[in-house]
């Protein structure tokens, strides 16, 4: 049972990094549009994010180092800052999306305005932070997230032509309604979401709150590779349940209450019921990532003490850092900011300063002086370096993809 | 801990510094180095940790300098907390252990502040999570 248990910090981190609100509605209106075409950009971001995962945990439980300890370390202060001031910001908009989506999800179930139950949902996010244990809160979320399972049974109830849903999934091509720029628009925003800094930053910390050492590199490897895969599952359940469901109906997914819908039309009230709580705690639970990695990257550039497993008052720049956030992100969500728009353009910008994050990693998992004799192996430099190529050429066209299709809409 | 051949940029600067208790506070945001009489090389006497040295190191010596003094007139005028000499460092790693405490070192006195003015407010500030 402890073992079961000890795999849920990769489940809440995949959770909160898949399927947060943006991704929610990403995956269904990518289901929508271009059917399974895009489900290799899901499975690329699942492999690069157990690679990179699976070397920040080995680093925290070896060196007791997380992710932005590393940044500094090896970019210098000034190029560190800058990840920071980039990383903070994106980390603030999805924290904004976060809090908003909570607010919905809520309202969807109580037919409260989401506005009203913004304040609500930034306080019960704040007072997770301030009270609830780390492995309580990642237990809590981790599991209720798994409520979007759902999909999957959503999709098995339907009944698809298995064969042709894989066949399109393994055989891809740009559909005839769509331009090759929104097709790689789409392909980076499913590939980032996978990929989104937060994770890493979520996961090492966790690893160094949780205190694990050379003995939980085995949890370490059992987290990456059953937390990010089943997160990778989820995004393909839904977007393959958008596809059946409400592809053929003609609906173009452009809010959350409508990714619920093929999963309320094919199991009905209780569907609907469960695939609430799902969406709750996965936008909650990527809530508390990000107001977290707010704290954990801040203190982290800076040397201060930080985390859930001392007293408040013994972290109390990292606590007034976490609060202050939640406050300034509970403001903008309260500007009526469209929290779908707001966290696909953080995917999307968030791939342009991705490779600062990740080079890091790399570098510091092959220096025995952190590692002794647990380095990086050949086979395991050789992909991570492919990807890091990826990243460095996403991070120079996303930004053009952005602007040519209109953030996916041209 | 004498002669101990280091590369300081990569070895040292950035690093994390922990207290004798496993606490952090701070970072290596600068060094100190005096180049010896006789032999003529360069050793690293002392551990700079603070948001002013970390801004003079990055070329913002004005900031820097500002930061520096006002923290200077909050603490103990007598001695410099920033400069932390190497002497006190028992492990140089991935972490740099000093055999000092947290609190007696400039980089608390902003934590202090935020604790005794706002943090320390809160209800439940004094409440740690049980393992």
């Amino acid at each position: 049972m402890k073992r079961f248990l000890a795999v849920f910090l990769g489940i809440l981190t995949a959770i909160g990094g898949f399927v947060d609100i943006g991704d929610l509605v990403a995956n269904s209106q990518t289901g929508t549009r271009f059917g399974m075409n895009l489900a290799w950009a899901v499975v690329l971001g699942v492999i690069g994010i157990i690679v990179y995962a699976e070397m920040c945990g080995r680093v925290a439980a070896l060196a007791g180092r997380p992710v932005f300890d590393l940044v500094r370390e090896r970019l210098g202060p000034r190029v560190g800052l800058a990840n920071l001031l980039a990383s903070f910001f994106i980390n603030f908009l999805t924290l904004t999306a976060e809090l908003a989506g909570v607010a919905i999800a809520l309202s969807l179930a109580s037919s409260v305005s989401y506005l009203l139950l913004i304040p609500f949902v930034a306080f019960l996010v704040w007072l997770v932070i301030w009270r609830m244990p780390f492995e309580t809160m990642e237990r809590v979320f981790g599991l209720l997230g798994l409520c979007l399972l759902v999909f999957a049974v959503t999709v098995w109830k339907v009944g698809p032509d298995w064969g042709s849903l894989f066949h399109t999934a393994s055989h891809p091509q740009v559909p005839g309604t769509e331009t090759g720029f929104t097709y790689a628009y789409f392909a980076i925003a499913l590939f980032g979401a996978a990929m989104t800094p937060y994770e890493v930053f979520f996961f090492s910390s966790g690893a160094v709150e949780e205190r694990w050492t050379e003995k939980d590199l085995a949890t370490n490897r059992a987290n990456v590779l059953i937390g990010f895969p089943l997160g990778g599952l989820l995004s393909l359940a839904i977007m393959a349940s958008a596809d059946l469901i409400l592809g053929p109906a003609g609906i173009d997914v452009g809010q959350l209450s409508q990714v619920a819908l093929p999963v309320a039309s094919a199991l009905g009230r209780v569907g609907l019921a469960v695939v609430l709580v799902g969406i709750f705690a996965a936008t909650f639970g990527a809530a508390l990532e990000t107001a977290l990695s707010a704290g954990y990257i801040v203190s982290q550039y800076m040397g201060w003490m930080w985390g859930k497993y001392v007293r408040p008052r013994q972290a109390s720049r990292f606590h007034l850092v976490v609060l202050l956030s939640i406050g300034a992100a509970m403001i903008f969500g309260l500007t009526r900011v469209d929290p779908v728009k707001v966290t696909e353009y953080s995917i999307v910008l968030s791939a342009a300063a991705l490779p600062l994050t990740y080079f890091p990693i790399l570098v510091i998992a092959n220096d025995p002086s952190y590692m002794g004799d647990k380095t990086n192996g050949r086979f395991l430099n050789a992909v991570a370096s492919i990807y890091l190529v990826i990243l460095v050429v996403l991070s120079i066209v996303t930004i053009p993809l952005l602007i040519i299709t209109k953030g996916g809409t041209g | 801990m004498t002669g101990r051949i280091l590369y300081a940029g990569l070895e040292l600067l950035d690093h994390q510094l922990r207290d004798r208790d496993g606490r952090l506070c701070g970072n290596v945001d600068d060094l100190e180095v005096e180049r010896s009489p006789d032999t003529g090389e360069l050793y690293v006497t002392a551990i700079v940790a603070g948001p002013g040295a970390l801004l003079q190191r990055m070329g913002r010596r004005r900031l820097g300098g500002w930061i520096e003094r006002a923290n200077r007139l909050v603490g103990d005028q007598g001695r410099d907390r920033n400069i932390i000499p190497l002497a006190l460092a028992t492990r140089i790693g991935p972490n740099i252990d000093l055999a000092v405490d947290a609190e007696d070192l400039a980089t608390a006195d902003t934590e202090r502040w935020v604790r005794d003015h706002l943090i320390g407010h809160l209800p439940g500030n004094r409440h740690r999570a049980p393992e």
